[in-house]
Parts: C-alpha cells; structure tokens; sequence
C-alpha cells in the first residue's frame, strides 16, 4: 500500500508513470526528468520570500498531496456546471468548448468545424501530443524547464496532468472566443491537479480565450485542494491575443498559477484576470515584449471576502526598444480578505522608447481587510516613459451616504461601489458580453 | 475564564530560569518564559516581522526579538522598543505541582 | 514644512570676503566627477587602532573613553550580534560583499582633547575645515557647531543664551559622561543593536556624533550644525546621534559630510535616533558628500509621539555606494512624518535611498518626495516602506518618487511598499521615471540657452522641491553645482 501511496504523490516515480501510462513520447518524458531534476534541487518558496509575502505557503505540506489521475472518460454533451452555464449565456456561441469536470469525472472537447478545417486545434493537451507531436515539440522547445523557473512552474512542467493547447496558423482570424472551463476535484484528501494550457498565435492571426477554474461549493469537511497551472502564450508577429482568466474558488482551493507570455513584433496581448474566490490564490503574469512594436495590456478586478487571500504579481519585461505595456489592477476586499498585488516593470538597456504604465488601486470594504502594494520600477534606458501609481482607501464617505439616502441596503450599495470600482476596467475587455458575465459573477459573490 | 482551555505544555524543569522555550499548543506557537521561576506564555512571533521570539534572548522580563532587537514585556506582552510597535499575545499560565499548563484559547493583547 | 528656516543661514552683516568664503558650503561641492574634497592630511594622531574589529578595540575605545559599565556591556553585546548577522540579501549585494571589514580601522583618535576655541585646534586639522569652507565667522553665527575629524569631536561651540536655556548641545561622548541619566534612558530604544548588522556594527564601536536635549517649550530658531570629516584611508567612522525633543520644542540640525579621495574604501555607518516628544517638531538636514571611496550605510530613525513633527531632509550626492532610509514611526495621535530626498548618481556610484513611514496611531499624516538623478553610469534606487497598522484609523500618506536618466549607461530602480491593516485610510504612491523632456529642451533652447545650461536648468527645477527647503546658501550652492555638473553632460 505505501508504494501505491508513493506513487500518487508529488514525487519521482509519479513523473515516470505518468509520461508511461499516457504513452508519451520519450522527449517529453526527458523534459519531465529534467524539471523534476531542476524542480528538486530548487528550495521551496517561503513567506520571506518577496513573491510569496503573506500567503500561506509555509502551511503548504507537498508531501500531503496526491495528484489526481488524467481525466480519459470522453462526455458525449458538455457538463453541467454552473460557471460554464453563466459564461455561455452572456458570451454566446463558442469558437470551442473545453471542459474538464473533475466532479463527474469527464472531459468534454470541441471545436467549430470550420476552424479545424483552417488548422485550428483546440484538443486536450494529452490529446494534441498524440495527435500532433511534431508541433508540440517544437512548441515545447520554448517552454523548457530553465533553473531560473520557479519551483511550482518546475514542478508544473514535471507534473502536468491536464489542459490544453490552443493553435492558430498564420493569418487566421477566429471570431469567437474559446471557453474552457475546469471543475476542480475536492475531496478528503489534498488533491493536486497541473493544468498546463498552451496557447499559439502565429503571424497576423487573431484568438481569444476564456478560462475558467472553479469548484463546487461544499458543505462537507474537505482537504486542501493544490491547483498548479501553467499558461504559456505565444503572440506572433503582428498577431493578436485576447484572454480572460477567472478564479472562482472555494476556500478549499489553494491556486497557484504563472502566466508567461512572449509577443512578437507589433503583437498584442490582452489579459483580464478575474480572482473572485479562492483559500489562496497566488498568481504571477509575466510578459516579455520581444520584438519592437509589442504591446500589452494586463488588467486585473479582485474581490475577496471571508478570509480569502489574493497575491498578484505582474512582470513585465521590456527587452527591446519601441515596446508598450499597460498594467491596472483594482482590488476590492471584505471582512478580513487580505491582497499583496507586487508589480515590476524591467526596461532594458536597449529597450529604448519603452512607455510603460501601471496601476494599482485597493478598495478597503471590511475593517479588517489588509491590502498591500508594492509597485516596482527598474530602468536601464533613459529615453522611456514610465510611471506607476497605487492607491490604498476605504469607501468615500459621500459616496456612502448618497447611497443611504436613495435607500439602498447595504448589499445593494456594496454591489453598487464594487461595481464602480471595476467598471473602468470591465469596460475595456473587448470580448463581447465578458464584462457582463464578470459583473454578474461580482454581484452573486456579494449576495451570497 | 474557565480552566477548560488549561493545556499541559512543560515540566518546570523543561524551562530553565531566565530561559525561553518554543511549544506548540494546538495550532499556537508560544514562548514559554522562566522569569524568576514564574512562567509567562507569549506568542512566538514578533509583531514587527514574524520573528521568533522565542530564540531570543531573555533578561530579566524583557525578550528580544533575534531578528531586529525588539524587545517585549512578557508578562504583559508590551513592545518596549522599535522597531515593533504593537503588543505580542499573552496566554495565561498556571502551574501545577511540576507542571506548567498553558490556556491557548484565552489571548490578551495589551494596549 | 516651515519655510521660515530657509533664510535662517544667511550671513547678514558679515564681511564680504567670508561670505564669499562661506559659499563653499561643506558636504555640497564637487558632486560627480569634480570633488574638491578629494585631498588628505598628513596623519598625525594620538591613537590610531590596528587594522580589524576585535574584542580587544572595543574594550580598549570604551576604556579611553572612560565609559560606564553598562556601555562596555553593550558595545560587547553589539559586537556579538555584528559578528553573527549576515550581510544583507538584498540591494547592491555585488558592492557590499566587497567590504573589507578586516582592513578598516574602527577608531582613530586625532587630537588629545576637544577644543572650544577654534585657535586651539590641532594646525592641520584647522586648516582641513577651512579648506572646506567652514570660516570661523560661520562657526560663530551658528546657534552650535561640532566638527567631528575622524572617531572624535575636534571643535565644539553652542552659542550662550541657548545654553542658559538649558539647550544642551554636545558631542555624544560627553553627551554620556555630563549627562548619563537622558542617554541611558534613551539610547538604542529607537535603534536596538540588533536591528541590522551595521546598526550592531556602530553600536560596538560608535565613537562621536552629536548629543542633543531640547528642554520643554524652547525653539531654537537657528540651525545646529555638525560637519564630518574622514581623513585616513581605510578609516570606519561611526559616528552616534541623538536628538531629544521635549514637549513643545523645535530643533533643526544640518550635518554635512566629506572625505579624501583614496584608491581603497573606507566606510561611514551611523546610527542617529530622533525623539520627538508630544508636540515637539525635529527637522533633520543631511548633505552627504562623501567620496566616492566611502561605502555610507546608514540606520536613521525618529519616533513621534501626539501632535509631533519629524522631518528629514535628505541630499545624497557623494559615496560609492549609500544604502540609507530615513525612518519616521509616528506613535502618537496626529504626529506626521516628512521625508524629503534627492540623490545623484554619476560614475561608479550607486544612490540605495528611500524613506520608511510606520503609521501606529490614530490621524497620523506623512509625505514623502523622491527625487534621484543619474548619468555616466550611475545606479539609483527609491526602496520605501508606508505601514498602516490596525486601528491606525484616519491615516493619510501621499509618496511622489521621480527619476531622471540623463543617459543609457545608467540605471533607475523604484520599489516602494506598502502594507495596509486598516481600512479607514488613505494612501497614495505615484512615480515616474523619464529623461529630460525634449519639449521643455526645445523651447528653452529657443529662447536662447544652450543644451546644457537647458538641461541644468530643468534639473535645478526637478529638485526645487527640495532645494527649497534647504539654507538660502545651500540651495544657491546646489543650483551651482548641478550647472557646473551638467557640463558636457548632453549632446
């Protein structure tokens, strides 16, 4: 029984018998081994460390986790759930559709016809490896393990177990957006799940994706659940990305989640990322400008409640001249809710006419909410134009009695300033009806 | 105050005096100080950046943070010098023949 | 910010010749390539210490001293804690690590006792402080001046009526023999030992600063001024200050500090405490202008209880590498904290400064201004920390950071803090990092200025806020230098 045991948990011998059982190729069994190498040499983060100030890492026992096995039971019709549900209603047909229910135990994939006849894929990541190795390896290359990869990126790279990967040729314009949508698996035991997605965008071609990671909400005694993702976006030139990223977490989750992204010459990159639920969620966006003329747009809306804990932390990297970035961060927190958002922009010495912006503000609802921000700037280059702002406050007190004087009740009024607080932002996601979806997701976590 | 909360943590002799010792009572890390054969119980961090305070060193009633020289009351958790400003949690503490009981559920923090 | 101190150093009714002399001002010349401060003295001392920190030096500066008991006991203690801290894991580890902690000499001693009459300081010394620019007439307008040469005070003068006001004004030193009771009282509670390893490090070896007791209610309208001079190669000055500020008392101190060019480091590490009791207002002036073989690593920090006042204004020109943030914790209802900064970088330098806002009480109200610069090469960093703990209700922070890169060579970094317990506040930060803009160029050059007296001029303007703040005379020397600095420095 021990070795079943072993063999379930965070450790070699799971990297071995996952690459087996799925019958993966032997250069993507090499690449396990050498995360895993790198992976373990590499200390485990603690909260004195700066990117992991204040969550609750020192709590985490890895070696309490069992990572769940690969979903292969196919559903014939996509899963009920409940966030897939109010994402379809408002964002209307999907490009594709891809579900992983770890509840019911089934996957769920498709995509339009007519894209797939373009060379879209848009399958399961184990499912792309069998069907179009030559593309993931190469894909692959680029996502390496590196020693300067933290260690939940490393053991992410060793262990992942789900997700997708999403492809679109050169010049391909895809209209509606992609919907994956991921019900977590929570249960007694510490449930590891490392969802890796892989998103490609080559030359002039145009995608959006909308994922979301959620989990049923449970009345019974569960253990932690540890979510390990790795998102890895590939903008090409002149290309565009579009994502949007929601968390909506019980607080039996424990996320932990870096997206990386590379943009080529005059590619776009837009990220809304949503974190409106989780026991703790730590997130990293890193995104590397590589060519001139690269541009992104990082947004982020957080609102916590109970005693959820929200960690963002954006990095932004300008590594050649004429590249833009914007970052805007608003974070909104109840009761005891606690955020760290840390943000750094890196200009490079060659990266000359880098215009880089970033924003944070924190909206302090509960008395005991705790927001902190560290906003950081390093600059090699002289002729740049960079600037960051943060703000940390409570409500505006005139705000709050013109509200009391229209008679609203306190939910309705809280609904009212939250939404304001967003709505700069809810407002620039170009895809259509997401902005809705999140304000309803908003309102239903306030009236809960 | 009810005496449920009382928990065994030491044998006197575990403490020596002028001595400091780390336990942890259910989920609370304290400090158990010998102070003249008197026993205080604080909260092993320190308020200014979640030092362990009970590696520090002890004199008279006063312990010091390792970290960066805080010092605290322990008999009523009081910060006495920067950098912390606000008091660390006391839990009281009865002994009983050799053994020293410590209720973790009942915290004060002085002003 | 009171800008009726501004005028304060003016030297009305002097001759001209001295104020001519007296624009020299000590701390400000010779910022980047062109440091006049750069000369030596020949060594001429009662007591110079072997290379390397021992047990023995401590003992033996503590003996000559003729300290209490209690003092030894703590230097010991300190010197304990020095040797088991690491270094610091963050900021410019390259350039700390490089510290050579083993060819330094903790404590010189340069003349055999202090002097009150400035004729009987030592020739050389004498003429060193002039050279600087510190004339005698300067010394004597002053409301009190202590000039610290080396490990100890040289010269030491407090003008009468604020000593019959009971003011008391001396060096550290003698601050502990005449007045044992306020030190021990106060001493290392704003700045254990053990707060880092260079705070252990002079506490284990302090020798010199100032001493100063405001007594209840009495405003000293002019400023105090202390100057700092580091002569040997190799030398560790490590000079300890504190300021009490009873109830309802002002004091502005102005210290200034230089150092001959060597080919090897030598390394400054104050500690200086500020208390500013209720109601009392302490405003603290720095123009560091150290060479750039010092390494300035600095632990300063005031406490202010109700309705205080702390500022400090803080200019960083000179040093190797200065790792230094002025802290302010406002412990008591409606005290508010200032910290105005600037820091130049040129060559081979790298400006690690910031400021530190503790909020641990009801309406407490701070501000910070950053302003940095660099060329040629030079690195800046702003590291700031703004904390708001529990129940701090009705705070209110505003930080404004800006750099300027005048060239690709160089680096500017921000990393400011904030960690935020309590709800009912309101917290601002915003900074910039940008070059000298080409519209403000363009139309400055139409009107007839050349590149670089355009970039000077926009350069003075980017400090103003601080410049304005300092001396009428120091500002004006400051203006200078930054023209003369930009020079060649464009184009």
């Amino acid at each position: 029984m021990a070795e079943l045991k072993l063999a379930n948990t965070i450790a070699k011998e799971r990297v071995a018998d996952l690459a087996q059982r799925n019958g993966e190729p032997s250069w993507l069994q090499d690449s396990r081994n050498a995360a895993w190498e790198i992976y373990f040499q590499s200390p485990m983060p603690t909260t004195r460390d700066d990117d992991w100030r204040k969550t609750e890492i020192d709590n985490l026992d890895l070696s309490t986790f069992i990572t769940v096995d690969p979903l292969r039971n196919k559903a014939t019709k996509a899963p009920a759930m409940e966030i897939l549900q109010s994402a379809l209603a408002k964002l209307g047909e999907p490009a594709g559709l891809f579900v992983d229910d770890y509840e019911s135990q089934t996957q769920y994939a498709t995509i339009n016809p007519e894209l797939a006849k373009q060379g879209v894929i848009f399958l399961p990541l184990t499912e792309a490896i069998e069907k179009h190795p030559d593309l993931v390896k190469k894909i692959f290359e680029n996502g390496k393990p590196l020693a300067s990869d933290d260690k939940f990126t490393l053991m992410n790279k060793a262990l992942f177990n789900s997700g997708l990967l999403l492809y679109v040729p050169k010049g391909v314009v895809v209209d509606g957006p992609f919907v994956s949508a991921v019900n977590l698996p929570v249960g007694p035991g510490g449930q590891a799940v490392f969802p890796r997605v892989v998103v490609v965008a080559e030359a002039n071609s145009h995608v959006t994706l909308v994922s979301a990671f959620a989990n049923a909400e449970s009345q019974e005694l569960t253990g932690t659940t540890l979510s390990n993702s790795f998102i890895e976006v590939n903008v090409g030139q002149g290309a565009k990305v579009t994502v949007m990223a929601v968390d909506k977490l019980s607080n039996a989750v424990f996320a932990v989640s870096r997206v990386r992204t590379h943009i080529h010459k005059d590619g776009v990159f837009n990220l809304t990322t949503a974190g409106l639920g989780g026991k703790q969620i730590k997130s990293d966006i890193e995104t590397i400008m590589v060519e001139p003329g690269s541009h992104s747009d990082i947004r982020g809306v957080v609102l916590g409640d109970g005693s959820e804990h929200f960690s963002y932390n954006t990095i932004q990297e300008h590594t050649c001249p004429d590249t833009t970035s914007n970052i805007n961060f608003r974070v909104a927190l109840k009761d005891t809710s606690s955020s760290v958002y840390q943000g750094i922009v890196k200009v490079d010495k060659i990266a000359q006419r880098t215009n880089a912006f970033q924003s944070n503000k924190n909206l302090l609802l509960g008395t005991e909410a705790r927001a902190d921000s560290i906003p950081r700037l390093e600059i090699l280059a002289d002729d740049v134009k960079c600037s960051h702002g943060a703000t940390v406050g409570p409500v505006d007190k005139e705000q709050l009695f013109y509200l009391n004087c229209r008679g609203l009740n306190l939910k309705e009024a809280e609904e009212l300033i939250v939404r304001g607080f967003f709505v700069q932002i809810l407002d620039d996601i170009e895809i259509k009806g997401a902005a809705d979806w999140v304000g309803d997701l908003v309102a239903d976590k306030i009236y809960k | 105050m009810s005496s449920s909360g009382f928990i065994k943590v030491a044998q006197i002799s575990d403490v020596k005096e002028g001595t400091a010792k780390v336990f942890t009572v259910g989920e609370v890390r304290i400090a158990l100080c010998n102070v003249e054969e008197k026993f205080y119980a604080i909260a092993d961090i320190c308020t200014h950046d979640g030092g362990p305070l009970g590696e520090g060193e002890l004199v008279d009633c006063q312990i010091e943070c390792p970290r960066h020289g805080a010092r605290f009351d322990v008999r009523t958790g009081k910060a006495l010098c920067l950098p912390a400003v606000i008091a660390v949690p006391t839990y009281p503490v009865e002994v009983r023949e050799n053994e020293v009981f410590v209720d973790c559920q009942t915290s004060a923090v002085s002003s | 910010m009171s800008a009726d101190l501004a005028p304060a150093l003016n030297n009305k009714g002097l001759p001209e010749s001295i104020k001519s002399e007296s624009n020299k001002s000590a701390g400000l010349e010779g910022i980047g390539n062109d440091y006049k401060y750069g000369f030596s003295d020949k060594e001429d001392y009662i007591f110079k210490s072997g290379r390397g920190l021992t047990r023995e030096i401590v003992e033996k500066i503590s003996a000559m001293k003729n300290e209490p008991e209690w003092m030894l006991k703590f230097r010991l203690r300190a010197l304990d804690i020095f040797n088991k801290k690491p270094m610091p894991t963050w900021g410019n580890c390259g350039l700390l690590n490089d510290i050579d902690f083993e060819n330094i000499f903790y404590y010189i001693k340069p003349s055999q006792k202090q002097e009150t009459d400035w004729d009987e300081v030592p020739e050389g010394i004498k003429n060193t402080f002039d050279r600087l620019g510190i004339p005698e007439a300067e010394r004597k307008f002053l409301a009190g001046v202590t000039a610290q040469y080396e490990s100890e005070v040289v010269y030491h003068s407090i003008r009468e009526d604020l000593e019959k006001q009971g003011v008391l004004f001396l060096d550290m030193d003698s601050g502990l023999r005449l007045h044992e009771d306020i030190v021990r009282e106060h001493f290392a509670t704003v700045i254990p030992a053990a707060d880092n390893k260079f705070s252990a490090l002079n506490s284990a070896v302090w020798s010199g600063g100032s001493f100063i007791w405001v007594p209840p209610g009495v405003k000293i309208e002019i400023p105090l001024q202390a100057y700092f001079r580091i002569n040997a190669e190799n030398m560790g000055q490590f000079e300890r200050t504190l300021i009490i500020a009873e109830p309802g008392s002002f004091v502005h101190y102005i210290e200034g500090c230089t150092a001959p060019t060597y080919s090897t480091d030598s390394l400054h590490s104050a500690v200086v405490e500020l208390i500013a009791k209720p109601g009392a207002h302490i405003r603290y002036t720095t123009i560091q202008n150290w060479s750039k073989n010092v390494y300035n690593l600095v632990t300063k920090r005031a406490v202010a209880h109700e309705d205080a006042k702390v500022e400090w204004v803080d200019g960083n020109l000179g040093s190797k590498l200065t790792m230094k943030y002025p802290a302010i914790y406002l412990l008591g209802e409606r005290a508010h904290g200032e910290v105005l900064s600037i820091a130049f970088a040129g060559e081979d330098q790298h400006q690690d400064a910031g400021a530190k806002i503790i909020h641990a009480a009801k309406n407490t109200t701070s501000m910070i201004i950053s302003k940095s610069i660099c060329k040629n090469g030079g690195r800046t960093s702003y590291r700031g920390l703004i904390k708001v703990y529990p129940k701090a209700t009705g705070v209110k922070s505003s930080v404004k950071c800006d750099a300027l890169l005048l060239d690709d060579k160089s680096r500017s970094d921000t990393y400011p803090t904030m960690e935020i317990d309590e709800k009912d506040v309101n917290i601002e930060h915003e900074a910039t990092v940008s070059k000298v803009g080409e519209e403000q160029l363009f139309y400055l050059m139409s009107r007839g200025l050349n590149q670089d007296e355009a970039t000077a001029m926009i350069v003075n303007g980017f400090f103003e806020p601080f410049t304005k703040e300092l001396p009428l005379e120091y500002a004006v020397e400051l203006n200078r230098l930054i023209q003369l600095e930009m020079e060649g420095s464009v184009g």
